[in-house]
């Protein structure tokens, strides 16, 4: 057996230099493995640079010596060892780098698979959103690189602390070109550059999370959203409008058509006429008839409308049924008010005389500083203990607290409906 | 003698009215009202046997909804619906709520106091079907019932999904109504079409 001096002088060097790197790459993953966690490579790791030493000093010292000139002799051990067979050496060196290559394959896996604090701002430094984590006083925990550029673009400079850069920004206190939009529950800010970015601030424990994020499609459409609504919401107003005002419409169209059927009767009112006088044809009282029917009905047509409202008509209709009406004070002037009070007029007068029986019937309209007040009492029969609201006093309260006012009922001394709205 | 209230808030067409009823010499009138909130007054007193009732009255008052009320508590008194507005809710409430007869207004009086005879009489008097109108490119009985109640509540000015909530079905089936009479009719918007509709008196929100 060939011992391990017996060998050439380039493959002697060959297995030492093998050695040497197996040295120091033992002794790098012995410091590595001692900040992991797993035990084995805590052992191997040593156990394999120090092998390594061992093999590695004795013949580089016998090299060193022959290069020197230095007989070695009288250590037999040494002696003993420098003999070993050179196959063992280079089953060694093999058995060796098999195990060091382990090491190394398996914390290279370990690194690829583990999250480390580098790993974590590598990959917020890569989001296209601005992130920042701070403590409770704005100390700056993790910030990438967006967050940091939207800090440089808003404030002018870096971001230090989480809190101060928020306040800034709620206190509008920004670089030229960028526009505070909202400071509600997210701040959305207009830069320069015609984006619109979106900041939330969160708790989370004892940090705050602070999050940018690009916004600006979602803020063109939600404004051309409201823009729309807009549109909408007056649109529908007009419709609300046009439908009030279209009974009056279609009452004037109506009477329109009547007065063109009296004009068509008068004219043929006419021609039966001159047909009696000529020819003495025809029945002079149903000639005359049509004249009086229709000369009435334009009579009325002509009259002024504004001489008859619903109260005068409530009160002509009250004196026929034998109604005694009696009005103090004057009927607001604002529309919504005086259609409520009409209504009102119309079913306690109603009331009055269907379940009371009343003979007179009595309307006061009051105003003060901040309401309008309608009470309206009469001599009918008392409202016995069950009294209760119908259909038509039910919908009347609800009118009434619809703009805000208030219906009340007495039942004693006299029966009163009280309506009291603001002004 | 019949004793009859007018509820007709259009002056001219009540006169003619009781001119026409005056020359038949059956009929009295005893009053003429033009707020539908003021006839439960004279049946109260029973001054009246029969009333010639307009839908559409003054005050925003239901002439449908005074019937209703007048038929519950006066359930002797003949009532006769007369409206000139082509809506078809308001043939078929008439019907549900008991009304004895219904007329479209026409101009010749004889066919009114035909109807007015035969009610008397303890007929009731139904027309067969509302009037035929033109919206757009369509008739009137192109729409469906449903169409007609999204339209009736259109022309209110509420948005889809408060239709929607009104009428029980989602915001995306009315606007696929509306679209459908968008088509049938041929306007350009839905405010053409609730203005057409609330002009012509297909659809009347009460």
């Amino acid at each position: 057996m060939i011992p391990f001096i017996g060998l050439g002088t380039y493959v002697r060097a060959l297995l030492l230099t093998i050695l040497f790197i197996e040295v120091c790459v033992a002794f790098c993953l012995t410091l590595w493995s001692f900040m992991q966690r797993p035990l084995l490579p805590k052992i191997i790791s040593p156990v394999s640079a120090i092998s390594a030493i061992l093999f590695l000093l004795p013949y580089s010292a016998y090299i060193f010596a022959q290069k020197m000139g230095v007989t070695v002799n009288g250590y037999s051990y040494f002696q003993k060892f420098l003999n070993l067979p050179a196959i063992s050496v280079i089953l060694f060196t093999i058995a060796d780098a098999v195990i060091i290559s382990s090491l190394l394959f398996y914390f290279f896996i370990k690194i690829r698979h583990s999250i480390s604090a580098f790993s974590v701002k590598e990959s917020a430094d890569k989001l296209k959103t601005g992130i920042c984590f701070s403590y409770e006083n704005g100390m700056i925990k993790l910030i990438n690189h967006k967050m940091d550029e939207l800090s440089r673009i808003i404030t002018g400079k870096e971001m230090t602390n989480a809190l101060d850069f928020i306040n800034s920004i709620r206190n509008r206190e920004c670089q030229p070109g960028t526009e505070v939009l909202s400071c509600d529950n997210d701040i959305m800010i207009h830069l320069p550059d015609e984006t619109v970015w979106r900041f939330s601030v969160k708790k989370i424990g004892d940090m705050y999370e602070i999050t940018a994020a690009d916004t600006t499609d979602l803020y063109r459409v939600s404004e051309e959203l409201k823009l729309s609504n807009k549109e909408l919401k007056e649109m529908n107003e007009r419709l609300l409008k046009y439908g009030e005002n279209v009974d009056e419409l279609t009452k004037s169209r109506e009477r329109l058509e009547t007065k063109y059927r009296i004009h068509a009767d008068l004219g043929n009112a006419l021609l039966a006429t001159r047909l009696y006088l000529q020819n003495n044809d025809g029945n002079a009282d149903d000639i005359i008839n049509i004249w009086r029917r229709n000369i009435t009905a334009l009579g009325v047509g002509n009259a002024d409308e504004s001489e008859y409202n619903n109260i005068t008509g409530l009160i002509d209709a009250a004196k026929a049924v034998g109604i005694n009406v009696c009005i103090s004070g004057d009927m607001p002037e604002k529309e919504h008010i005086k259609k409520l009070f009409t209504e009102a007029t119309a079913e306690a007068l109603t009331n009055a005389v269907k379940h009371a029986d009343a003979k007179h019937f009595n309307i006061s309209f009051t105003a003060d500083l901040f309401s309008f007040t309608a009470s309206f009492s009469n001599d009918g029969k008392m409202a016995n203990a069950s009294f209760y609201e119908g259909g038509g006093l039910s919908s009347l309260r609800k009118k009434t607290q619809r703009i805000g006012g208030r219906m009340t009922v007495e039942t004693e001394p006299v029966f009163t409906l009280k309506l009291k709205v603001p002004k | 003698m019949i004793n009859v209230l007018i509820v007709e808030d259009d002056r001219m067409a009540s006169k003619l009215l009781e001119v026409f009823l005056q020359d038949s010499e059956r009929y009295k009138v005893i009053a003429t009202v033009e707020s539908a909130s003021m006839a439960e007054l004279f049946c109260s007193k029973k001054m009246c046997d029969l009333i010639l009732m307009d839908v559409c009255t003054s005050m925003n008052s239901s002439g449908l909804d005074a019937a209703e009320k007048i038929k519950a508590s006066y359930p002797e008194i003949k009532i006769i619906i007369i409206t000139s507005q082509p809506e078809i809710s308001f043939l078929e409430r008439a019907k549900r709520i008991g009304v004895d007869s219904f007329w479209y207004k026409t101009p010749v009086a004889s066919e009114l106091i035909s109807v007015m005879d035969s009610t008397v009489a303890g007929k009731n008097v139904y027309p067969d079907m509302t009037p035929t109108l033109k919206m757009g490119y369509a008739l009137s009985v192109d729409f469906t019932e449903r169409e007609l109640d999204v339209l009736r509540a259109l022309i209110t000015g509420d948005t889809n999904k408060e239709i929607g909530e009104r009428l029980n079905m989602s915001q995306y089936t009315v606007r696929d109504y509306i679209q459908s009479m968008l088509e049938k009719t041929g306007f350009r918007s839905r405010t053409e079409l609730a203005v057409k509709a609330r002009e012509s008196g297909l659809v009347i929100n009460q």
